[in-house]
């Protein structure tokens, strides 16, 4: 697993946190019954504090994502194939968005961004 | 408690070169002295050890720390007084040691039941001197100590020089004869002198103990 | 695990008047400058000194009554005062063994040895880096439920600071359920370790926030002197005007980064949270 908390970013650091621990999940890192670090340690392997981590835990749970069972710690959850689908679907538009954006602030217009997705669509 | 007198064991043997050397220095002033003169100085070289332990304690705000440790503040006040107590003795032990080999290798010839009850009402005497000091330093510091034991010190000689010249003064101009009666030692027997001399130290150092744990008790560090 | 109800303490020219809860399993900051209180709180917690008034409870009993036991489970270390300093690790290891019945010999060897200790020198000749991790190995040698680390990083260079820290998070990783309350000064050592962070200052605590909100919530958000006038000052708990601008700390960044587009917003950290609390305009 490889998680990288950027300091800087305007996004708080447990969301951070829980959108890698998803990504990795619905990418297929993580499998069903695959534990997690616990609490204290992957805070202190990140330097973040343990109340942020069990934050991110919390809402991945909620999320469905995993498990806790108590006093053992938290494990990944059966996968909700449509939840899952449907997560990784908003990541990818996502990434669309941003470049998109990119594109219009580079000046080009929409035509030509349709184009570039049709030459990137045959290449591949 | 334990902890405690590990620790104050520790201060001790870090002093043990220092120590040595005081020792020497006994062993070869023996040899020219009164014969008891090794059994007091070695005693009170050893109630200075076991207060110095104390400012080892002050340094560096030392009690702070202390008194995180698992005891109660009483604690430090009753193993100090155990140290102390237990290491008195031990020095006065040695000073025995050091006087009848002295005497022996000098061959003199002394009265043994006389010598060991001058020696033995030398160990009460300073464990009531320590029954005075040790809550000085407790409650004050270590400076404060240095202080009054100059002043006892100062006052037992200067009681025995002025006491001697008073008698010589009356015994020269009015031909005032001294111990013509019977010496009180003579009539006391030296059992009961003992159990006397030990008691009144007994005394001195429960209420000196009792006032030291209260004075620990009250004290913010 | 330990609470602090209008603890209240006076010096000459000091004031303390403090109010905190501790959970267990917590890791709680106290920073502030020196002479703010923190190690006068933290002495009251520990029982050695005597509160003028106010409740403090600390693993269900007051520290004044604390048993030799109660004190066992509580590790210690202290910023200007420790054992002698004429004394060796070798020495300590068998003080502490007098002391308690579960130190934990061989880790707290392994511990002295992986930091690279001298066991038979004196403290008197280690560096100010080498007693700093001697002192928190101490606090650490007896699986104590509870540490108090009174400015343990205080006058260390940043691989030495980054060491102590280190010790901390991994005495933490073996007992979920351990606690501690550390002071300093430095706020980042803070930032990476604690779960919530008190600031005090002048004997009062100033802000009690976790530091997720405080790192994550808390901003800086810099306009013109025109713009702030119309700004929405709702969630704005600090300003600081100068002549080109005015620079304000919020404690909803997310708020303004939202709605006024046009403004600088940036992430805070517990430094400028400090100075503009402190150091801003009232």
């Amino acid at each position: 697993m490889k998680i990288i908390i950027n300091n800087t970013s305007m996004i708080p650091v447990y969301e951070q946190l829980m959108d890698q621990i998803k990504q990795e999940i619905i990418g297929g890192g993580l499998k069903e019954g695959d534990a997690l670090p616990s609490v204290r340690n992957l805070a202190g392997e990140l330097k973040i504090s343990a109340l942020t981590v069990k934050k991110a835990y919390d809402k991945l749970e909620e999320d469905g994502f995993t498990v806790t069972v108590h006093g053992k710690g938290s494990y990944v959850a059966a996968p909700d194939i449509p939840l899952a689908l449907e997560a990784r679907r908003k990541l990818v538009e996502e990434e669309f968005s941003s470049a998109v954006s990119k594109a219009r602030s580079a000046g080009l217009k929409d035509d030509e961004i349709r184009e570039i997705i049709e030459i990137l669509l045959e290449d591949a | 408690m334990k902890g405690l007198l590990i620790k104050d064991f520790k201060i001790l043997l870090n002093q043990k070169r220092f120590l040595l050397m005081f020792i020497c220095l006994a062993v070869i002033l023996s040899f020219s002295m009164d014969s008891t003169f090794v059994v007091s100085y070695i005693s009170m070289i050893g109630l200075i050890m076991m207060l110095s332990t104390i400012a080892y304690d002050y340094n560096d705000d030392g009690f702070s720390f202390l008194m995180t440790l698992p005891i109660k503040p009483g604690d430090y006040a009753v193993a100090k007084y155990v140290f102390s107590i237990m290491g008195v003795t031990l020095f006065w032990l040695i000073s025995l040691v050091i006087q009848f080999a002295v005497l022996a290798i000098q061959k003199e010839s002394y009265v043994l039941s006389d010598t060991v009850l001058l020696d033995v009402s030398m160990l009460a005497l300073f464990l009531v001197i320590l029954s005075v000091l040790l809550p000085i330093d407790i409650r004050f510091s270590p400076e404060k100590v240095r202080v009054v034991m100059f002043i006892i010190f100062g006052i037992i000689m200067a009681g025995v020089l002025a006491g001697k010249a008073v008698m010589g003064i009356l015994s020269d101009k009015f031909g005032m004869v001294f111990f013509s009666r019977p010496n009180p030692f003579e009539t006391v027997s030296p059992a009961v002198l003992i159990i006397g001399l030990f008691a009144i130290a007994i005394i001195f150092l429960s209420i000196s103990m009792m006032y030291s744990i209260r004075v620990m008790q009250k004290r913010e560090f | 695990m330990v609470r602090l109800t209008d603890l209240r303490k006076e010096y000459k020219g000091f004031k303390l008047d403090i109010t905190m809860e501790i959970p267990e399993g917590r890791v709680t900051g106290l920073i502030g400058r020196n002479g703010a209180g923190k190690t006068t709180t933290l002495k009251a917690i520990l029982g050695l000194i005597r509160p003028a008034s106010g409740e403090i409870e600390v693993l269900g009993k007051k520290p004044m009554e604390f048993s030799a036991e109660d004190k066992k489970q509580i590790g210690v270390a202290l910023s200007s005062s420790c054992f002698s300093k004429v004394f060796t690790i070798s020495d300590i290891i068998q003080i502490l063994k007098g002391f308690y019945d579960d130190f934990n010999e061989d880790d707290f060897r392994k511990k002295c040895k992986d930091q690279e200790l001298p066991f038979d020198k004196q403290i008197k000749d280690f560096s100010t880096g080498m007693v700093a991790k001697l002192r928190v190995l101490i606090a650490m040698s007896h699986s104590a439920k509870l540490l108090i680390l009174d400015e343990p990083t205080a006058g260390l260079d940043v691989i030495a600071r980054n060491d102590v820290l280190d010790l901390i998070r991994a005495y933490l990783e073996e007992d979920p359920n351990r606690s501690v309350i550390i002071s300093s000064h430095i706020s980042t050592d803070l930032e990476g370790l604690c779960d919530d962070i008190y600031m005090i200052n002048d004997g009062r605590i100033i802000l009690h926030e976790d530091t997720d909100a405080l790192l994550g919530k808390y901003g800086i958000v810099k306009v013109s002197k025109e713009e702030y006038e119309t700004l929405d000052k709702k969630y704005i708990v600090g300003t600081r005007k100068d002549n080109f601008s005015v620079t304000c700390l919020t404690s909803e960044k997310q708020f303004y980064a939202e709605n006024y587009p046009k403004i600088v917003v940036e992430n805070a950290h517990i430094d400028d949270i400090i100075v503009l609390i402190l150091g801003g305009d009232k």
